[in-house]
């Protein structure tokens, strides 16, 4: 069995004449936490939506979970979880209400279901809010019910698409706790952020501009290579080549 | 993929029933608009006054129907009408609604063979006291007519020596006033099925549970149709509760085929549902499906439909925009199913043009969400 996860190869998307993404090939191995670092419109975005099977690459491949992005795009969405802080869950749902519904939307047996949802609550420890509506619940409190309702269905594969937005500090660890502890279990994640101090918790990142690869590999490798004090500075300088200058704020612009 | 679907439908329902207000005024607005309209129809027949034009010189077949109508609880006999011309005038005070014409040589023409006729003219400008006069007006002719017959000895009730010429004033379209029933209907099925449904996908576009949904092995047709299945039942639901409190409530009379009623509307209500669909695909919020929703589909089925203004009495270009409302053929087509009479075959053309619209407008539902390689923003 191929111990990669996700393998591009080529990866390339143009809208009319504009490349937003450009001969990407990396692969990520299985367990593996993958950072997607880029500024906005960098093309992480267009990127992650053709690996989730969701826009057909102009051209190159990409395979995720063992399944060809372009030519299996259904079996791919079976196989993968999605989540982000932006695309949340129904508020006018309860919490469980919401799981049964993504639970069900992913074929899971009521039965099997039922289980995964208990089991969820128990290691969360969120029985006691289970019937109440997810609107009213604090940022923290969404992002892991969230993350509960991408993994009900144990997928190969979790797409974590800023899913901290948002939030506080100390909230932020805790969820990057999570994220560690499910990829200890063998999901792989790739996780695209704003903040760059989180690209610390990745054991590799990929860092994107004008829809090419300017760096890949572990954070505090790439880090002493460019001789960068820290990930922003790291940022900086790589997507910013040639301004001197190096702006705190840069990746949240 | 069914229980998929059902978790979807599962959803929406939730959805619709976790609005509680929203349900309620669901249901309140069409009842109160119902009552509106329908406390306006007058219903009561009583002591109505109605003049009599004998032409027959003091016939005593004459005196005997005179004296029939005068012996029921509907009728006053009032003396306002001498000769034709002071009919119209009668009818223009208000102080007679029906008059009934017996003509000259009344009882001698009843006892031929061909008979005779007596004509009941009414004011049909109110529609709905016209109708009830003249069906009141023609038991009592029937009556005479069996009395008529043992007189004279004939056994069989055929034969009617005596028949009824109805004549309808100022009404020659014989628009009616329960009209208010299927433009009440119009408008509730486009709030609930057509913009409930655009603000409901709207939202979820809003906040980004569409895209939840598009990343799942979700099919596009089963959003499509799980968002058209609850919102059907629910608009189905509604039109029911109007129709019935129309009928049992206000006599709304049924005469066509109920079949073709309930398929009239079905059709009517899948293609507000397209609608809706449509109009969710071309904005992006709640706020602009709503707006859209009002002027593009709650106006124009009130304005342009034949609700409130006439079609007839549009100019020749107006009235090809309004062919292309679809209240315009509902309500034509409830017209002639339920007031009427006309059996459905009579109406192909309002449900061929409407189930199209549906087809078209679902088919197109369908075949945006099918659609999957749309460029990132």
């Amino acid at each position: 069995m191929d111990e990669r996860s996700i393998i591009t190869e080529h990866l390339t998307r143009r809208f009319g004449t504009f490349t937003a993404v450009d001969d990407l090939t990396f692969d990520v191995g299985r367990g593996e936490v993958f950072g997607f670092l880029g500024a906005n419109g960098a093309g992480k975005t267009t990127a992650i939506r053709m690996l989730c099977g969701l826009l057909r690459p102009t051209s190159g491949q990409a395979e995720v979970a063992g399944c060809d992005v372009a030519r299996n795009p259904e079996q791919v969405k079976r196989r993968i979880g999605y989540m982000s802080q932006r695309f949340s869950l129904y508020n006018d749902l309860t919490v469980s209400e919401n799981l049964q519904l993504f639970g069900t939307i992913y074929g899971l047996s009521r039965t099997r279901l039922r289980e995964r949802i208990r089991e969820m609550y128990r290691r969360l420890s969120m029985e006691r809010i289970k019937d109440q509506l997810v609107g009213g619940l604090p940022p923290g409190w969404k992002q892991k019910i969230a993350l509960s309702a991408a993994m009900l269905h144990r997928p190969q594969v979790l797409f974590l698409d800023e899913p901290t937005g948002g939030v506080d500090p100390l909230e932020r660890r805790r969820f990057w706790e999570l994220i560690l502890d499910t990829a200890a279990g063998g999901t792989t994640i790739l996780v695209t952020t704003h903040y760059l101090d989180e690209a610390l918790y990745c054991n590799r990142t990929l860092i994107m501009a004008d829809g090419r690869i300017q760096a890949i590999g572990q954070p505090r490798t790439l880090m002493s290579e460019h001789q960068a004090a820290d990930m922003d500075d790291l940022f900086s300088r790589l997507t910013r080549p040639a301004g001197g200058t190096t702006g705190r704020k840069e990746a949240e612009v | 993929m069914t229980d998929r679907f059902l978790g979807f439908v599962v959803k929406e329902c939730r959805h619709i029933l976790r609005e509680k207000r929203t349900l309620a005024m669901l249901f309140a607005i069409p009842l109160a608009l119902v009552m509106l309209f329908g406390y306006v129809i007058s219903m009561d027949i009583d002591h109505t006054p109605v003049a009599v034009l004998d032409s027959s010189q003091g016939d005593p077949l004459a005196r005997k129907l005179v004296q029939k109508l005068e012996a029921a609880d509907q009728f006053r006999i009032v003396d306002q009408v001498r000769c034709e011309a002071d009919i119209d005038a009668a009818f223009r005070d208000g102080t007679v609604k029906m008059v009934v014409v017996i003509p000259a040589g009344f009882g001698s023409d009843a006892r031929r063979v061909e008979g005779t006729a007596v004509q009941l003219v009414t004011d049909a400008s109110d529609l709905n006291i016209a109708t009830t006069l003249i069906g009141y007006a023609t038991a009592i002719v029937r009556d005479l007519n069996a009395e008529l017959n043992t007189e004279q000895g004939l056994l069989s009730a055929d034969t009617a020596p005596l028949r009824v010429d109805v004549r309808m004033m100022y009404n020659p379209e014989l628009k009616s006033a329960y009209m208010f029933v299927p433009g009440v209907i119009a408008m509730i099925v486009m709030i609930v099925a057509a913009m409930m449904t655009s603000v409901t996908l709207a939202r979820e576009k809003e906040t980004g549970t569409l895209r939840l949904l598009t990343v799942s092995p979700l099919k596009g047709r089963t959003v499509v149709l799980g968002k058209v299945l609850p919102y059907f039942v629910l608009t189905a639901v509604n039109t029911a509760v109007i129709m019935l409190l129309g009928t049992l409530v206000f006599g709304m009379p049924c005469h066509g085929s109920l079949w073709g009623v309930m398929l009239l509307c079905a059709l009517f209500i899948l293609a507000a549902i397209g609608l809706g669909i449509l109009i969710s695909s071309l904005v992006k919020t709640q706020q602009t499906a709503l707006t859209a929703s009002l002027v593009g589909l709650l106006m124009p089925t009130m304005l342009l439909s034949g609700f409130i203004f006439p079609l007839a009495n549009m100019p020749e270009a107006m009235q090809w925009v309004c062919r292309i409302v679809p209240a315009t053929w509902f309500i034509e087509g409830i017209k002639g199913l339920m007031l009427k009479g006309q059996p459905v075959g009579d109406l192909w053309l309002p449900l061929t043009i409407l189930g199209a619209m549906a087809g078209v407008l679902i088919g197109l539902a369908l075949w945006m969400f099918a659609r999957r390689d749309r460029p990132a923003r």
